[in-house]
This record gives structure tokens, C-alpha cells and sequence, in this order.
């Protein structure tokens, strides 16, 4: 369980129906409210600081996994470089984990968010600016549930299988006829907030744009 | 933990929540008894924020994160 000692130190402790088990070997300076998720017998967290666990370097943000068999402790995932890691974007499964990572938050300001399965060779999938994805998973499944939805895509729930493969389960309906529009990043900060612009097709109607809040809701059309 | 066994956090028929009103024990209920007699797992101490919990592990090797 993780017990919230802080609101910035989560201890993991494993506990059986006899009481309190051994700790695991994993620091308390955890992302995600400490949460871990589950695969092969192994536990996954996030770090929310540098770490030295056995003797061994984690930097800041990686992901790394406590098995509960071996108790040892083993790197997943350190933020690749020109990525980050945003905590609780990863999802457990029978076959591994899947990790959502954002690039090029800030340079070119076109985040894309890539898709890495840990633990085999996969084929990542990169999506498209304005596009957000997020997944769920459980250590008993062979897929996890991907989400994806933005500014001019509606919610759509796929399942994704190890070798990348998609198979779409729902997807929403449009609230309007968005194919005129495309996204562009303007301009984005290493802060939580972005501005995003929608833009209309400027042969179309060039004088006409609309701003769209972080949750892809229109704000303020202006002709 | 089973098909008749749960791992349980409430606030309910009087037992302990922290003070922001969220639970401050985790209980392992049998179905078919009083969730208040339900055997306490674990109780976060004094100065704790909060807690939650995970179940990992294949059926009959179920074990509490």
C-alpha cells in the first residue's frame, strides 16, 4: 500500500492478510501520490527525485520496477532525452508496460506524445500536436486501454496490444465539423498551461480563429 | 483477495477517518459479516496524510500494495 506520509513522501509497503509484509527497496519520493502499477510481479513507480537504490544511480523522473520475487530493483525507463515523463502516463499488462512520453514541449513547441512498451521491442505510436493520449491497464490483460482526444478529435478508446497493433473500441461523435481546422503550438511553457490555437483553414475564411482552453473547449471565436 | 474476501477502507459504523474525513484503517471483510467487525489490516499513524491500495498477484497469491 502506498501510505501518504507527506504529500510529497509516499512509503510502499506490501501487506498480506497476516499484516504487514517486508518494504520494498523503493524510495519515498515518489510522483503520482506514489501509486504503482503492476506487471510480471513487479511493482512500477515513478521518482519524483534523483535516487541511489543499491548502490545505483536513477535520475530524477525515471520509472523503475521492484520485483517481488528477486526484490531487486531495475530501471524501466529514464526520461529520453528531450522528453519527459508525465507521472502516472503508464500502464501495466500482462506483457509489460506501456509509457506515454511528451516531446518538444518547449523549442519547437510541438508536443507529441510517443508510446513506448517496456520490456520488448515495440513499435512506438506518435500521435499528432493537440492530441493527448492516455492509458489504463491491468496486469492480468494482453492490451491496455488507450485514450485518445483533442482539440479536433473526439474521445476515441482503443485497445492496444503489445506489437503496437490498434483496435478502436468507441469513438465519440464530433460536436461540430472541425475538418477545416487544423492545430498549430504556438507557443508553450514549462508550466502546466499551454496556449493552444485553433486555426481555420485560411484560404477558407483567414480573418476567423478561435482560441481553445488546455481541455480543448472553444473560449472565444472572433471574425 | 477472493470471491468472498475484500480488502476494505470506509468511514462507516464508526470506525476511524483521518481528519480530512478519509479512512484511516484498511479491514479484511468476509462477505456475509459485520463490516464493523471486519479484522483490521492496517492503521495509518498520528501525522499520515492518507493512503490507498493496489491487489497484485494471480488469484490465491493476491497480495496487498
Amino acid at each position: 500500500m502506498s501510505l501518504a506520509k507527506t504529500y510529497t513522501q509516499f512509503q510502499l509497503t506490501e501487506l498480506t492478510p497476516q499484516g504487514p509484509g517486508d518494504r520494498p527497496a523503493i524510495p519515498t519520493e515518489l510522483k503520482n501520490f506514489g501509486s504503482p502499477v503492476f506487471t510480471n510481479n513487479k511493482v512500477v513507480v515513478q521518482l519524483a527525485t534523483a535516487q541511489t537504490i543499491d548502490s545505483k544511480s536513477y535520475p530524477a523522473e525515471s520509472i523503475i520496477a521492484f520485483d517481488l520475487a528477486t526484490r531487486h530493483t531495475s530501471l524501466v525507463m529514464a526520461p529520453p532525452e528531450g522528453a519527459f515523463l508525465t507521472g502516472g502516463d503508464y500502464a501495466g499488462s500482462r506483457h509489460g508496460l506501456t509509457i506515454v512520453a511528451t516531446r518538444n514541449l518547449h523549442g519547437s513547441c510541438t508536443p507529441r506524445r510517443r508510446l513506448v512498451t517496456a520490456g520488448r521491442s515495440s513499435s512506438g505510436l506518435t500521435e499528432q500536436p493537440g492530441i493527448t493520449l492516455a492509458v489504463a491497464g491491468d496486469e492480468a490483460d494482453d492490451a491496455v486501454l488507450l485514450n485518445e482526444q483533442g482539440f479536433l478529435v473526439p474521445p476515441r478508446a482503443s485497445l492496444l496490444k503489445s506489437d503496437g497493433a490498434r483496435s478502436v473500441i468507441d469513438t465519440a461523435t464530433p460536436v461540430m465539423e472541425l475538418s477545416g481546422y487544423t492545430v498549430e503550438i504556438r507557443s508553450a511553457k514549462a508550466e502546466r498551461r499551454c496556449l493552444h490555437r485553433l486555426l481555420f483553414d485560411a484560404q477558407e475564411d483567414p480573418g476567423r480563429w478561435a482560441d481553445a482552453d488546455d481541455s480543448g473547449r472553444l473560449r472565444r471565436f472572433r471574425r | 483477495m477472493d470471491a468472498d474476501t475484500l480488502v476494505v477502507a470506509h468511514t462507516t459504523e464508526g470506525a476511524r477517518a483521518l481528519p480530512s474525513q478519509f479512512p484511516a484503517e484498511l479491514h479484511l471483510w468476509k462477505r456475509g459479516t459485520a463490516l464493523a467487525k471486519a479484522p483490521t489490516l492496517f492503521k495509518v499513524g498520528p501525522t499520515d496524510s492518507l493512503f490507498q491500495f493496489a491487489l497484485t498477484g494471480a488469484p490465491g497469491h493476491r497480495k496487498i500494495m
